[in-house]
């Protein structure tokens, strides 16, 4: 299953992944605008750490949910394919997945309902947005495997240039 | 193999899904009390309002039984287990020899207790039935009732405020929700309640359901009488355990389990409400009966009776919910006891409460701001002490300093979020 990774090595914590995903989320989906946007877009992606070592995070899409044994409205499912899918429709916002999720990637929405929001992956896009405002490329969609290969790719280079 | 679950509940539901994943062949039998299929119980108050439909409210649909190879008992419970025999009797005549049984009964309301508590009107509120008959009964009536300062009872009486009636909460203790959150979240729920229009009394109880067959108000024990036509009892849960008498199981205050969810006889189970079960803060056996507990213990037990070998961390107490507009979370042991140290911080709705034992988190509680929440979550769970960060509990940096730190010093968490990507805290 493709999932977001992270290099971590390479982030150096500037937020553009959580100014895209907002932008993203946001009504008319350009800066200005979403900027401008009363209740603000939320972004699902949040960076945490300092300079010394940060990463971002946002829905992990763990094997075994906290949140989906928490949600008491079964709108939190895990599909097919590994992902963790809630379904806005069926949410109640109770937050008891707010309450469980350890990354602390569930937010409360404050959009058109008052409902739990998280990364959903973009799933229309063939690349989610956060990954490619990533400056660094420290955030990669797709496989693990891929994600590994790559990685070792770089340690390598790097090794050759000091 | 044969597995047999009774309760068809949060934990019944999902032992199907933990037995499923290791064991595609074995047979399943579901028996359920209620005439419906698993629901989502705590949606009842939803239900009542009329915000979401019948097939919303349902789990899963009578398709998914049939692709899981469920067979399903609805309106039918069991009476007797024989575990030598390994037979359960049901309740319609039936006898069923398993291999692994799964107790998930849940639990059912307390009676008010008083007199005259038999009366048209007086109910529960704890399944689909409960909501019909409050429904029924809603048409005649004008102002209802919450007996009980229960997360359940207010629950159904913001949903009847919601349908227009007058509602009034009498509550024994002195304050509301004393089981769930301190005395100062309780202050702001309840202040928040009565600006929304629920009036709350405390330190008061009903002596008697006035009325003839019907209720008609009740009288309390200052000795004021007060009319309604609808009384909601929120006074708990027990455990429906009184089918095991007899039958060997360790029966305490609910079943006991261990750390695979097995009782004291081999290949019986237990899981749910009905279930005692080692709290993570406290390390006893204690009955936590939430949603995400039952949820949880029903996949880790189906995992086991399948012969899988999965531990379980155990329970924790946990309540989150949302009225009027003013979230709020508890978790853990909320109430200060000899060595602990509290944190607060309070900003008009907004309060915060942290409970701290040997610098590790052991309870929290949030009023109006939430965000976050499953991170001190995280840190109850595991128990990580939390050093000079304490100082910075529940300001809205911490969690990034704190996982800054984290990141720095490695503690294995720089492989695990790069690679895996999943579960960092809880491993």
């Amino acid at each position: 299953m493709k999932r977001i990774f992270v290099d971590l090595e390479r982030c150096m914590g500037c937020k553009g992944c959580e100014i895209a995903c907002a932008i993203e989320h946001s009504k008319h989906k350009n800066l200005i605008d979403a900027i401008k946007q009363l209740p603000p877009p939320i972004s699902r992606v949040r960076v945490y750490g300092n300079f010394s070592g940060s990463a971002p995070f946002q829905c992990r899409h763990c094997p075994e949910p906290y949140c989906y044994f928490a949600c008491i409205a079964g709108a939190i499912t895990k599909a097919s394919d590994g992902t963790v899918v809630l379904d806005r429709d069926r949410c109640v916002h109770c937050y008891s997945c707010v309450m469980v999720c350890p990354f602390g990637v569930i937010k409360v929405g404050e959009e058109e309902k008052l409902c739990a929001v998280k990364c959903d992956l973009c799933e229309d896009k063939n690349i989610p947005p956060c990954v490619q405002a990533c400056p660094t490329k420290a955030m990669f969609y797709g496989e693990l495997e891929e994600f590994l290969n790559l990685v070792k790719r770089r340690r390598k280079k790097e090794k050759c240039i000091t | 193999m044969h597995y047999l679950i009774t309760g068809g509940g949060a934990a019944g539901l999902n032992c199907i899904e933990g037995i499923r994943k290791i064991d595609s062949q074995g047979e399943i039998t579901l028996v359920c009390k209620e005439k419906y299929l698993p629901y989502a119980r705590c949606l009842i108050t939803d239900y009542l309002v009329g915000n979401i439909s019948e097939d919303v409210i349902l789990l899963r649909q009578q398709s998914y039984y049939e692709q899981m190879g469920v067979n399903v008992f609805c309106n039918c419970e069991v009476r007797k287990i024989e575990p030598e025999r390994k037979v359960a009797i049901l309740s319609n005549g039936k006898q069923i020899k398993y291999d692994r049984l799964l107790i998930a009964t849940g639990a059912s309301p307390r009676p008010l207790g008083c007199k005259g508590d038999e009366k048209i009107g007086i109910s529960g509120f704890r399944d689909i039935d409960d909501v019909l008959r409050i429904k029924e009964r809603f048409r005649k009536s004008e102002k209802a009732f919450v007996f009980g300062g229960g997360l359940i009872g207010i629950k159904a009486g913001y949903a009847l405020k919601k349908l227009g009636l007058d509602v009034e909460i009498i509550v024994k203790s002195k304050q509301i929700f004393s089981r769930v959150v301190n005395e100062e979240a309780a202050k702001i729920i309840a202040e928040h309640f009565q600006n929304n229009g629920i009036k709350i009394r405390t330190g008061l109880a009903p002596v008697e359901i006035l009325g003839d067959k019907e209720m008609e108000g009740v009288l309390l024990d200052s000795g004021e009488k007060l009319k309604g036509q609808i009384g909601i009892v929120g006074k708990g849960v027990s455990p429906d355990k009184s089918f095991l008498t007899g039958s060997g199981i360790d029966v305490c205050e609910g079943v006991r389990t261990d750390e695979r969810l097995r009782t004291n006889i081999e290949n019986h189970y237990a899981a749910g409400d009905v279930a005692e079960t080692k709290d993570i803060v406290s390390g006893q056996l204690t009955i936590n009966a939430v949603w995400l507990n039952a949820q949880e213990q029903g996949y880790v037990a189906g995992i086991n009776m399948a012969g899988g070998d999965k531990n379980y961390p155990g329970s924790v107490a946990a309540n989150s919910a949302e009225f009027f507009g003013l979230p709020f979370i508890s978790m853990g042991i909320v109430r200060e006891s000899g060595d602990c140290e509290i944190l607060e911080m309070r900003h008009e709705l907004m309060y915060k409460r942290f409970v701290l034992k040997n610098n590790k988190l052991i309870g929290a509680v949030f009023v109006g701001d939430v965000s976050n929440a499953g991170f001190y979550m995280a840190l109850l769970r595991t128990g990580i002490d939390l050093g000079k960060y304490k100082r910075d509990l529940g300001r809205p940096w911490f969690n990034v300093e704190f996982i800054g730190k984290l990141l720095e010093s490695k503690q294995g968490l720089r492989e695990s979020i790069s690679l895996e990507g999943e579960q960092i805290f809880f491993k």
